[in-house]
């Protein structure tokens, strides 16, 4: 890479960087959001099972 | 059915409300952009410098290419003579300074400075211009071998 | 009745493709970045400098697709009041951000070393800069406005009238003079880039591609996961009143 390497390689390691932590906050999110949907669906269920 | 048709008509609306509103936008902005021509392009070229005859110490940007056989390196090594030019026109150019690796003979530069009527433009920064072409070395070295390279610019455009 | 069918049945086709989508992701980012690193060959030009186009070209070309992305869902949000369309404009926001920070990011790389200069008020930096402040301000609308319906409608207005600036970032470099060089890959007469140097290119482009695509449904699933927590919750404060 030669002189170069000091402006190619914080390119491709900025590249990386920003989008593997884009990729994985979605993720994350994504399988947080699933999780509670889930407890919530569970409480529902639990809360009509007493009413009957 | 009444009531679909009704949704119906109303989104009709709504789509040619936004493609009207896109369409005015999109020739506003146009407008707005060809009046402000001369103040969005970065530079000058020599034949427009030429032309627009500016007053001793103007500073602008000039931008060109830099001509074939014009570059010399003064005696104290730090100071480098140029003429740029578009085909048309040419200008000379002194600047003292660090170069670009890009900066050679025949290849695109922008040069910001001071307009000198009798004498040279005396620049401050050099900068390179790149052109859209990428190869390896290999290809151009078989190119010119076969004499079918052509020097980016030379048909006129920068 | 399409208003609530739709999005369930997206849910559940999104959730079997995007693991799909992170694999070809994953496998073509690698490939393409390691090829344009390591086997590709040098500019004649710019030396190895120029193996930042690997990276700049793909990211600034997803900056301007993932905003006419953004412009055609909200133009479909406005029109056909779907709200999927909207949420999709909202999830696509973030990734078009991050993308035009790394076009500037690594043009700015590669400026230094090539023209002279990491940043120039040239047309084309410029209408790219303009670019991330419209991601910004799409983003502050929908975090502003409390109310999702009309957060909805005036972040889709904010999403059209910044589309305006995508064919001016696209044909600044041909309209005005500028430091940037014209295009290489899209112009007519086919791209002017030598083969061995065009296909690790093209393959990293389908990478960003291919990772627009993955993130953005998972951010649109998030994004439907949380319209369905919202109405459990309500549900169940009401059943709990009943109780």
């Amino acid at each position: 890479m030669g002189n170069y390497g000091m402006f190619v390689w914080p390119s491709f390691g900025a590249v990386i960087v920003l989008l593997s932590v884009l990729g994985f906050t979605s993720w994350k999110r994504k399988i947080d959001d699933e999780k509670t949907l889930n407890e919530l669906r569970q409480e529902l269920e639990n809360l009509s099972d007493q009413d009957e | 059915m009444m009531a679909k048709s009704r949704a119906a008509n109303r989104k009709q609306k709504r789509l040619y409300l936004v493609l009207t509103s896109m369409a005015v936008l999109a020739l506003a902005i146009g407008l707005v952009l060809s009046a402000l021509q001369d103040n969005i392009s970065l530079f000058l070229d020599p034949t427009e410098l030429t032309e627009r005859n500016l007053p001793d110490g103007e500073h602008i940007r000039l931008g060109g290419l830099v001509a074939i056989d014009s570059f010399e390196k003064a005696d104290d090594g730090l100071t480098y003579h140029f003429d740029i030019t578009d085909g048309a026109e040419t200008v000379s150019v002194v600047y003292k300074g660090s170069l670009p690796d890009l900066f050679r003979e025949g290849q695109g530069v922008v040069v910001e400075g001071e307009v000198h009527k009798n004498g040279p433009f005396v620049a401050t920064e050099v900068l390179a211009k790149h052109d859209e072409n990428y190869m390896p070395k290999e290809v151009l070295d078989s190119l010119k071998k076969r004499g079918l390279y052509q020097k980016p610019g030379e048909e006129g455009s920068i | 009745m399409h208003k609530f069918a739709n999005p369930a049945r997206f849910l559940r086709i999104s959730k079997l493709i995007t693991p799909w989508c992170f694999v070809l992701t994953a496998v073509t980012l690698v490939i393409g970045l390691y090829w344009g690193l390591f086997i590709a060959p040098a500019d004649y030009q710019m030396g190895d400098a120029y193996r930042i186009i690997f990276v700049h070209v793909p990211a600034s070309y997803m900056s301007m697709f993932c905003y006419g992305f953004m412009a055609v869902a909200s133009a479909v949000g406005i029109i056909w009041k779907h709200p999927l369309a909207d949420q999709s404009a909202r999830a696509a926001a973030p990734i078009g951000a991050v993308f035009t920070a790394l076009a500037l990011f690594t043009g700015s790389l590669w400026g230094k070393p090539m023209w002279g200069t990491y940043w120039i008020w040239d047309a084309r930096l410029t209408s790219e800069l303009v670019l991330l402040f419209l991601y910004f301000g799409y983003m502050a609308v929908w975090e502003a406005i409390e109310d999702s319906v009309k957060a909805a409608r005036v972040a889709a207005i904010v999403a059209l009238v910044g589309a305006v600036n995508i064919p001016i970032i696209k044909f600044s470099v041909d309209w005005w003079n500028t430091l940037h060089q014209p295009a290489s890959l899209m112009k007519s007469g086919g791209a002017s880039i030598h083969p061995d140097m065009l296909w690790p290119l093209l393959i990293s482009i389908l990478a960003f591609n291919l990772y627009f695509i993955t993130v953005v449904l998972w951010r649109i699933q998030s994004l439907i996961i949380r319209r369905q927590i919202r109405g459990l919750r309500i549900r169940i404060a009401e059943e709990k009143d009943n109780g």
